[in-house]
């Protein structure tokens, strides 16, 4: 007995443990990020660096002399505002009306079919995104800029824009589909037609769900790097038109990391830490949306705008506009992917995938498909029991509204929230330090595995919350301990959400790149020979076949490649699902008939 | 109702959006110079070249604002080959079919003109190590390999030779072992790269322990990489000649000479760009191509 109640309190403080992990990520991103750059405000001044407009940073300043450098970062921050705001209002926009569109407007095949391209587009490697936009996109564009070159603010925000979309969807989908049935019934019921109750009854309903969902898109938005750094100009100024360039905070770091000099370094640490303030405005932000948006929101408008807008009968303007957002989000992912498999199919050679690699031959990618699969493995490894663990903890063991497990569910969100590339930095400054200073796969696996634990947790909470109470009550009724209730009843039965969490991860692992280049290295290499040895992904070898114009052909390739795989995890995924649902269907009624027997 | 006022927002904004490219679209437009990050060798190169018919440097003078900075050298090349207004600068062995190469003062970009000196748009690779610290074995005999003649003869692959110095490399009597970290240019990596193989295909099994840890992130990286050296094993790469405050702290020498192409749309008419011109352009003196002619 005493035994038995020993392993239950060991199994709890376990899971407790971990979920404590997350707090000490946090802690961890946020002051180590944080120490590396009070030395650099100190020494060029913290409103001088805040509020200067002049970067121009020189790589000889150290803290010993005065500086010759200029560092000031107000540009970069009026610019990823910008850009945020621009990505809002195309990804915003299309986002919003897209998950209208599929919530009440289409049904059946199509559905799915716009849901998987959603989805599809959410996989898509950032640096695929940026080589279409320069490949591609910016062709159709070039015509509007007064330099004849589309690149800058408006690039930006459309391509920001489309990768927001996905986040933005999929949110406001389920926040509109969580919306009582019964409204949209009673507004029928009063006479309303179904665009009426559409945009009358159900969105507004779904208020704080929508909001919560542009936010996230922010988000995405602020810490987004490698499409942005291909198309945004990347000049330190205020862009003071559509088609001015500019840098955003992001692009900032990626772009001077590698050869920063002492002062330099600490700037751009600072300007890591500038977006983590960014960051936690956000979740607060997030906080109030959650907890007051629905009751503080009164319905307020001007009467003029009443006027004009009874006029109008909008509600067939938001269909059509439904409607076009749904298309506009397929033709942009269809013709993606055609242009990748047109350009790349070709160029998939024997050589390219399976060939030995060797310095100056012919180009091997297989390196890195080694790499990536070694970084997958190990960071699946990591990152998976963890993030189970601290789900069941926060889904099992307390009750809600405890203070800790608001602790942890902010330190969850703040995780989700932090852009890659400052992953990157931190990965660079603590793993890649600890393990000798040279890159590694370690290092590399190690960084992503943090990413990865705010999305397994959450894809493994929502399946744990799906499993009925009554399962957990009859394995305890009948006379099951709490810890192997939750490893015989309700972890089976959140078998799907848990597969989702893999998949997804691989997903995230496969298209990441800014993690990795300070952490795993940057140049295509031979094998590795274990994960001490520096290596690239699939993604980050894309961006540097492409980089000195060389090997063109084999960077559309390996997109090709990419795009391949993101497609299958994605298909993999819908049929996983589909197949555990059935089974699960199946056992929850063979427990069900194992209780009536007991029962009988 | 929130919606329909976003909605009517949008089109207004289309609307206006749209005026704004209907004027835009009208006239000459303006030159979309591309330069590259801070940190590239090509850049600095480029810069310390270019200069003002008062002697100023591209360098010590301001660029003008807007000036487009990508970290890689398709980028640039991609941009101009989509943008028939745009102009940017890239290593020769990195130029294909979808742009045109202008030539400099009337020269064009070639390796006997890189050589005899009329292409004054050149630059050395340089190949550099730590004064300091005693070299590892297997670091200084890659070294030696980089210097000899067998080495020379892929630089003139594509490259232009530097032939001072370079004699006949043979290899060491005995197996070598150990890492040897090369960091630096981004220019000169693929160059490396075949140096490595070949380095690897003349030495065979003498060399088979000797693990290359190359990772390339611009010259800058190369320089301070070097100058950190404690070990004795790092070689770093720069794409632009030695500045004279870090030459006292490291050995070095060239290995290659490179020409920077300057680099307009297939569509531009222009053929023939001065130094000069260059710098009036990249510093916002002249906006537009057809400036130049008339210049």
């Amino acid at each position: 007995m005493n035994s038995s109640k020993i392993k239950e309190q060991g199994g709890k403080a376990i899971f407790a443990g971990t979920a404590g992990i997350c707090i000490l990520a946090v802690i961890a991103i946020f002051v180590f990020i944080i120490l590396q750059s009070i030395p650099a405000l100190s020494k060029i001044g913290f409103t001088d660096f805040l509020f200067g407009t002049k970067w121009n940073p020189d790589a000889n300043d150290i803290y010993a002399n005065d500086l010759v450098g200029k560092y000031g970062i107000l540009n970069m921050i009026v610019g990823t505002v910008f850009s945020t705001i621009g990505a809002l209002a195309v990804g915003g926009t299309l986002g919003y009306f897209t998950a209208v569109y599929l919530a009440f407007f289409c049904k059946g095949k199509l559905k799915k079919i716009i849901n998987t391209m959603v989805n599809l587009l959410a996989g898509i490697p950032s640096v695929i995104y940026g080589f279409f936009a320069i490949k591609a996109v910016m062709k159709l564009f070039n015509w509007m800029s007064p330099t004849g070159n589309a690149t800058g603010l408006f690039m930006t925000s459309l391509i920001l824009g489309i990768m927001i979309l996905p986040t933005v969807t999929s949110l406001t989908k389920t926040s509109l589909e969580a919306v009582p049935k019964s409204y949209y019934e009673g507004a029928l019921a009063l006479g309303a037609t179904h665009e009426h109750a559409v945009f009358k009854t159900m969105v507004p309903a779904a208020k704080s769900g929508i909001k919560a969902a542009l936010i996230l898109g922010i988000g995405r938005a602020l810490g987004e790097t490698m499409a942005v750094v291909m198309v945004a100009g990347n000049s330190p100024q205020i862009p003071d038109g559509l088609f001015e360039s500019f840098r955003t905070l992001t692009a900032n770091i990626v772009l001077e990391m590698s050869y920063a000099g002492e002062v330099q370094m600490g700037a751009l640490f600072s300007t890591g830490a500038v977006l983590l303030v960014f960051v936690a405005v956000i979740n607060i932000l997030m906080g109030f949306v959650k907890t007051g948006g629905q009751k503080t929101k009164s319905k307020k408008s001007l009467p003029l705008w009443d006027k004009i807008t009874s006029k109008i009968n909008f509600g067939k303007i938001g269909k059509i506009a439904c409607f076009v957002s749904a298309v506009f989000a397929g033709i942009f992912l269809v013709s993606l992917v055609v242009y990748i498999l047109i350009m790349g199919l070709p160029h998939i050679t024997g050589q390219l995938l399976f060939g030995e690699f060797e310095y100056g031959g012919e180009i091997s990618i297989l390196p890195s498909i080694v790499a990536t699969l070694m970084t997958i493995l190990l960071s699946i490894v990591i990152a998976i029991p963890l993030g189970i663990a601290t789900a069941i903890f926060l889904n099992e063991y307390t009750k809600k509204g405890s203070r800790f497990i608001s602790i942890i569910r902010s330190a969850v969100d703040i995780l989700s929230g932090v852009p890659s590339i400052v992953y990157g930095l931190f990965g660079a400054i603590t793993f890649v330090v600890l393990l000798g200073g040279s890159y590694s796969i370690l290092a590399g696996s190690l960084t992503i595995s943090i990413m990865l634990l705010p999305t397994v947790i959450r894809s493994t909470e929502e399946s744990l919350k799906s499993v009925p109470d009554s399962f957990r009550e009859g394995s305890l009724a009948l006379g099951a301990g709490k810890l192997r209730t939750i490893f015989k009843v309700v972890l089976p039965s959140a078998m799907p959400g848990i597969i989702a969490a893999v998949i997804l991860s691989i997903g995230r692992v496969v298209s990441e790149s800014a993690p990795f280049m300070f952490t795993m290295g940057a140049s295509i290499k031979p094998m590795p020979d274990g994960y001490m040895s520096s290596g690239t992904t699939l993604a980050v070898a894309l961006y540097k076949l492409s980089s000195e114009n060389l090997h063109t052909n084999e960077a559309y390739a390996t997109a090709c490649i990419l795009i391949v795989i993101v497609l299958a995890l994605n298909l993999l995924a819908e049929w996983v699902g589909k197949k555990l649902e059935k089974k699960l269907n199946g056992e929850t009624n063979g427990i069900r008939t194992k209780h009536k027997r007991k029962a009988s | 109702m929130k919606k329909a006022k976003k909605l009517i927002v949008a089109l207004l904004v289309c609307v206006m959006a749209f005026a704004t490219f209907a004027f835009a679209g009208c006239g000459e437009k303006e030159i979309s110079v591309i330069t590259r990050n801070e940190g590239s060798g090509t850049r600095d190169a480029f810069e310390s070249i270019v200069k003002s018919d008062a002697g100023v440097k591209l360098g010590d003078a301001e660029l003008k604002d807007g000036v487009l900075q990508y970290d890689s050298t398709s980028t640039v090349i991609t941009q101009v080959s989509s943008v028939e207004t745009a102009i940017g600068y890239v290593s020769l062995g990195s130029v294909d079919d979808t742009i045109k190469v202008l030539k400099v003062n009337g020269v064009e970009a070639t390796a006997a003109n890189v050589l005899n000196g009329t292409y004054k748009l050149q630059r050395p690779f340089v190949i550099m190590t730590n004064k300091t610290v005693e070299l590892q074995d297997a670091t200084a005999d890659f070294i030696r390999f980089l210097k000899s003649t067998q080495a020379q003869e892929i630089v003139a692959g594509d490259y232009v030779k530097q032939e001072e110095g370079a004699v006949q490399y043979t290899s060491p009597s005995t197996a070598l072992s150990g890492t040897v970290v090369i960091r630096g240019s981004t220019s000169v990596d693929p160059l490396m790269d075949v140096l490595i193989g070949k380095y690897k295909e003349i030495n065979g099994n003498k060399v088979a322990n000797v693990e290359f840890q190359k990772d390339c992130q611009g010259s800058s990286a190369g320089i301070s990489a070097v100058k950190g050296d404690t070990a004795g094993n790092v070689i770093g790469l720069s794409s632009s000649a030695i500045k004279d405050a870090d030459a006292p702290s490291m050995n070095y020498f060239h290995i290659a000479l490179d020409a920077i192409a300057v680099i307009v749309n297939k569509n531009n008419e222009l053929s023939d760009i001065t130094i000069s011109q260059l710098f009036d352009i990249y510093t916002g003196a002249i906006t537009k191509f057809s400036e130049l002619s008339s210049k």
